[in-house]
């Protein structure tokens, strides 16, 4: 398992209040019922600890599947060491 | 029961700086949604707003007042002048102990607490102005109406997010009938264009980025707008009695809570206040020829809205016109039932529907006449008014055409 994706799980399942063992990276939020309010929350903490801006309204971060998630995060994280090498 | 009439009304949002000029605006459906201006803040990702634009503060107050003044106090107190200049009422002896002013907000004196904070904590400037707290209370517009007009009757603000005109507006209205006073001024006002609250709203991802599109088909959110409304109500034999110039007659208000979810909305909670403030005006279903739809351009309120629609007005709901103003002037929070309090009462005296703009093509979960783009000229015997508030809030108004 990857940092990113450990800790992406560990966000989902404080946030959700879902237990880990239930957390697949083949499923939704949906299939977890977590609450839109809560599916916000994810996405709130996710900026806050890797330090990065989750697009709106892409559904590869708030209705896709877990492993688009990470994958998404991932990009994210890899766009931003670029930026600061050519910065 | 005393009945109960509206006899002035004022107003300041994105339409302009009078209940006349924004009138003017939601019947030719013009556009009170521009780019953000004015915050300074480079992290924003929010590009457009419905700011009260043509608000300056200078023409308005002088120096020595606008220290006392939030922006939430500055609008509140132009519509209410605007209402009572309108009411022709004078204030003078008993009168004004029996007069109410009930004023509602979502937030109270936002951009004054915004600059405390920044002072404080981003600055590190320990010291605070004198005047913030009577900037900041929520009940600040309300009193500073008090003040201005010397109105000694019940005064008090209401909170209840974006339900807090129609709240507002309904506890006038009980007040009124039930004998408290004979005059009330009410409504709402908000100055909530500042950059601690559109981040917030930013945070929640509930914002669009292109402009409000109100039931349409690729609606994409709310779009924050600012300003107040504030009216003139008076029982009908205190209105006669002085032959005043009677607007429309405010007949019922329904309040009703989800008790569901803190922000997603409840078709059945929406329809039960719709229902009640019908109960309370003594209309039936196929009297009401529009409703002033709550109608904010979110994905979740729009199809819920229109499901209350359905189910409660069953067979006549496709008789119905349903529009939401905020295409024009934004979601103004507290002040969006007041706001469109100047529409539903435009509707009832000149039988001209104002439209919902921006609208680009049909949503079969919004299937009802939402009005779109172009204003429709229609009789118009009573409307529904309706807000819907965060916190599962809802607060509708009932109001008859005046002939």
């Amino acid at each position: 398992m990857s940092s990113t994706e450990q800790t992406i799980f560990d966000i989902i399942s404080k946030t959700c209040s879902v237990p880990r063992d239930r957390i697949t990276l083949d499923s939704t939020l949906k299939d977890m019922d977590v609450h839109s309010l809560d599916a916000v929350q994810v996405l709130f903490e996710i900026e806050d600890k890797f330090d990065i801006s989750v697009p709106e309204r892409e559904d590869q971060y708030s209705a896709g599947t877990v492993r688009d998630l990470i994958e998404g995060v991932d990009q994210l994280l890899a766009e931003k060491v670029a930026a600061k090498a050519t910065a | 029961m005393r009945r109960v009439v509206i006899t002035g009304m004022g107003c300041v949002s994105a339409m302009g700086t009078s209940a006349v000029t924004t009138w003017a605006g939601m019947r030719e459906g013009r556009a009170g949604i521009g780019p953000l201006m004015g915050l300074d803040d480079k992290t924003l990702r929010t590009p457009i707003a419905a700011q009260a634009r043509a608000f300056v503060a200078a023409e308005h107050f002088d120096e020595k007042r606008l220290v006392l003044l939030d922006p939430v106090s500055q609008y509140a107190l132009v519509a209410a002048r605007e209402a009572v200049a309108q009411s022709g009422l004078g204030f003078d002896g008993e009168r004004a102990e029996r007069t109410a002013v009930i004023i509602g907000t979502g937030i109270g004196g936002a951009s004054t607490q915004d600059q405390l904070a920044r002072r404080l904590y981003g600055e590190g400037n320990p010291r605070v102005h004198p005047m913030a707290i009577v900037r900041v209370m929520p009940n600040a517009p309300a009193s500073q109406i008090s003040l201005e007009f010397g109105l000694r009757g019940p005064v008090f603000a209401v909170a209840s997010a974006c339900a807090s005109s129609n709240h507002a507006l309904g506890q006038a209205l009980m007040l009124l009938q039930s004998g408290v006073a004979d005059v009330a001024l009410a409504g709402g006002t908000e100055a909530c264009i500042t950059v601690g609250t559109v981040k917030a709203w930013e945070a929640m991802r509930v914002l669009a980025d292109d402009t409000c599109r109100p039931f349409s088909k690729g609606r994409r959110g709310l779009v924050l707008g600012e300003g107040a409304g504030v009216f003139v109500l008076e029982t009908l034999d205190h209105a006669l009695a002085r032959g005043a110039a009677i607007l429309a007659e405010l007949a019922g208000v329904g309040m009703t809570a989800d008790a569901a979810d803190i922000v997603m909305p409840d078709a059945s909670g929406a329809a039960r206040a719709m229902r009640a403030a019908l109960a309370h005006a003594g209309l039936a279903l196929d009297e009401v020829d529009c409703i002033n739809a709550h109608g904010t351009g979110t994905l979740a309120n729009d199809a819920t809205e229109t499901r209350a629609i359905r189910a409660l007005f069953v067979s006549h709901a496709d008789a119905l016109a349903v529009s939401s103003t905020k295409s024009m002037h934004g979601h103004a929070l507290g002040a969006g039932g007041a706001i469109e309090l100047v529409a539903v009462i435009g509707a009832l005296r000149e039988g001209v529907v104002p439209p919902t703009i921006n609208y680009l093509g049909a949503d079969p979960e919004c299937d009802l006449n939402v009005v779109p783009n172009t204003a429709q000229e229609r009789p118009v015997r009573a409307a529904l008014s309706n807000s819907f508030a965060f916190g599962g809030l809802n607060a509708v108004l009932a109001l008859r055409r005046w002939a």
